[in-house]
């Protein structure tokens, strides 16, 4: 049997949703505000994802540490050339990087040294930055620099230039050859781009060795076999594979969204026993209604019905202002406070714009953890409620 | 009048918003191919992992800066105190994801 749609029902739900002006506004409130929360913080995690997601094809396949007593430490540079032998490796570059900490502004910013600039790197890097100045660069003492680092050097009054303190307490001017642009905000804020010499010269590095080394692979599907080789060859290396670096981004975001969402699973069935637990205890005047409901000829299945209609019309409109308010608040309002959950609490907060996510399937969860419990908690103490006689309610 | 006019038309209206909402931030929101680029080109010109968000310590960032017990400094299951910083390690007869391979 197909449920029919009675709209007369549908006409006195309503209009004793509104005869209850206050009660009725109450719990469609914070059912909205409760949907809206939830909401907002799983749309914020789903658009930083997105960001992440784009962005993890293009990194290295296997990146290779080592570690000595525990502490990871410099690579020597011979191991390059000995890591070429192993089969199926295509390409093995050392990377010169690492932290600087600028003291008076208290942050680290993030330095990647890369090989002299030539010019396939100046047509690359023009692209990325807002503000380019190639001679600057070819005087091979320039280096690009993110927004979050241009915003606090400049509070610092380094605007042309900056002193870098070498490991040797010398000073370091390197000039400012470009910024990044703002889209890349959330790749680029704390970086800073330099050849690879004044790389080894502000860190004090031994220049026959390296941070790290990135190994590419020819198939994907040998990563594995070859971690285990260079495992076997070098014990004291770790390697990090592009799938590591992605079940941790997974890992990440599921910490925190799924921390809201149990806290939403607490405030909602908080919320659904308070409502249970209201219409159970039906109002004398409520109980009046049903026993007038049922003398003039309402059978318990109509008034069944109109209750449905009832908590339906309640819980679906509050599921949609929900939703819209926070589509709304997330990428018109770029969520103002609850965007700060995802961040640090550092100085070199990134300044950026959420991209457009929205993930089906979380609105479909949102939808049946709302609607059909609401539902369900005002059916039942209704349902009881329309089993009594007319004359027992009435009297 | 009846009440269920009403309602379906602010339901409407509820429904035309969202649809707007939908259609315009994704237009105007949304990553372009020309983002995209620009963002793989970084990211393949850099080679580090994560996003600038959470820069409070050395190892937050990019985990590949972060000691070889950092994630078993509390247990094995609840790893660190920045969530940045997890790494989620397989045993090694499992599958070697949880999660889809997209190459």
């Amino acid at each position: 049997m197909f449920f029919k749609p009675n709209f007369l029902l549908l006409d006195y739900a309503i209009r004793s949703l509104m005869r209850r002006f206050g009660k009725s506004f109450f719990i469609f409130f914070i059912l909205s505000l409760l949907i809206f929360v939830l909401a907002s913080v799983l749309m914020i995690a789903d658009a930083i994802k997105l960001e992440l997601n784009t962005t993890l094809k293009t990194l290295p396949q296997i990146t290779l540490q080592r570690f000595i007593a525990g502490k990871q430490s410099d690579v020597p540079l011979e191991r390059v050339e000995a890591l070429l032998d192993i089969e199926g490796i295509s390409a093995v570059t050392p990377r010169v990087w690492g932290y600087y900490y600028f003291k008076p502004a208290g942050v680290n910013f993030s330095i990647v040294g890369i090989d002299a600039y030539e010019e396939q790197y100046s047509a690359t890097l023009s692209t990325l930055t807002q503000r380019f100045d190639i001679k600057l660069l070819e005087k091979e003492n320039g280096m690009i620099i993110g927004e979050g680092v241009q915003k606090i050097l400049s509070e610092n009054y380094y605007t042309e230039f900056f002193n870098f303190i070498t490991s040797e307490g010398k000073w370091q001017r390197v000039h400012i050859a470009g910024v990044f642009h703002s889209d890349l905000a959330l790749e680029s804020n704390d970086l800073i781009i330099l050849p690879k010499k004044l790389a080894y010269a502000i860190f004090g590095m031994d220049k026959s060795k390296a941070t790290d080394i990135i190994v590419k692979v020819a198939n994907v599907k040998e990563i594995p076999t070859i971690v285990q080789k260079i495992n076997e060859r070098y014990p004291d290396m770790r390697a990090i594979t592009q799938d590591d670096i992605r079940v941790s981004y997974q890992n990440i975001f599921d910490y925190k969204s799924g921390f809201f969402l149990a806290l939403f699973s607490i405030c909602a069935f908080a919320f659904f026993i308070i409502i249970y637990d209201k219409t159970s205890g039906l109002s004398s005047e409520e109980k009046k209604e049903i026993g007038i409901l049922k003398a003039i000829g309402w059978s318990s299945d109509d008034i069944l019905k109109e209750k449905f209609y009832e908590s339906f019309t309640l819980s679906l409109s509050a599921f949609f202002v929900g939703i819209t308010c926070s589509l709304f608040y997330v990428y018109a309002l770029q969520a103002s406070f609850l965007r700060n959950l995802f961040m640090g609490y550092s100085a070199l907060k990134p300044s950026f714009a959420l991209p457009f996510s929205v993930d089906v399937s979380m609105l479909i969860l949102l939808f049946l953890l709302s609607v059909p419990i609401y539902i369900a908690a005002t059916l039942i103490p209704a349902w009881r409620a329309s089993t009594l006689d007319a004359d027992e309610v009435m009297r | 009048m009846h009440a269920r006019y009403t309602f379906f038309a602010l339901l409407f209206m509820l429904g035309v918003t969202l649809m707007a909402q939908v259609f315009y931030f994704s237009s105007a929101h949304a990553l372009s191919p020309e983002k995209i680029t620009q963002k793989e080109t970084l990211s393949g010109l850099v080679g580090l992992p994560d996003l600038a968000l959470v820069n409070e310590a050395h190892y937050v960032r990019h985990r590949s800066l972060s000691g070889v017990f950092a994630y078993f400094n509390e247990s094995p299951e609840l790893l660190e105190y920045f969530p940045s910083t997890f790494v989620y390690r397989y045993a090694p007869y499992m599958h070697p994801s949880r999660i889809e391979r997209v190459f």
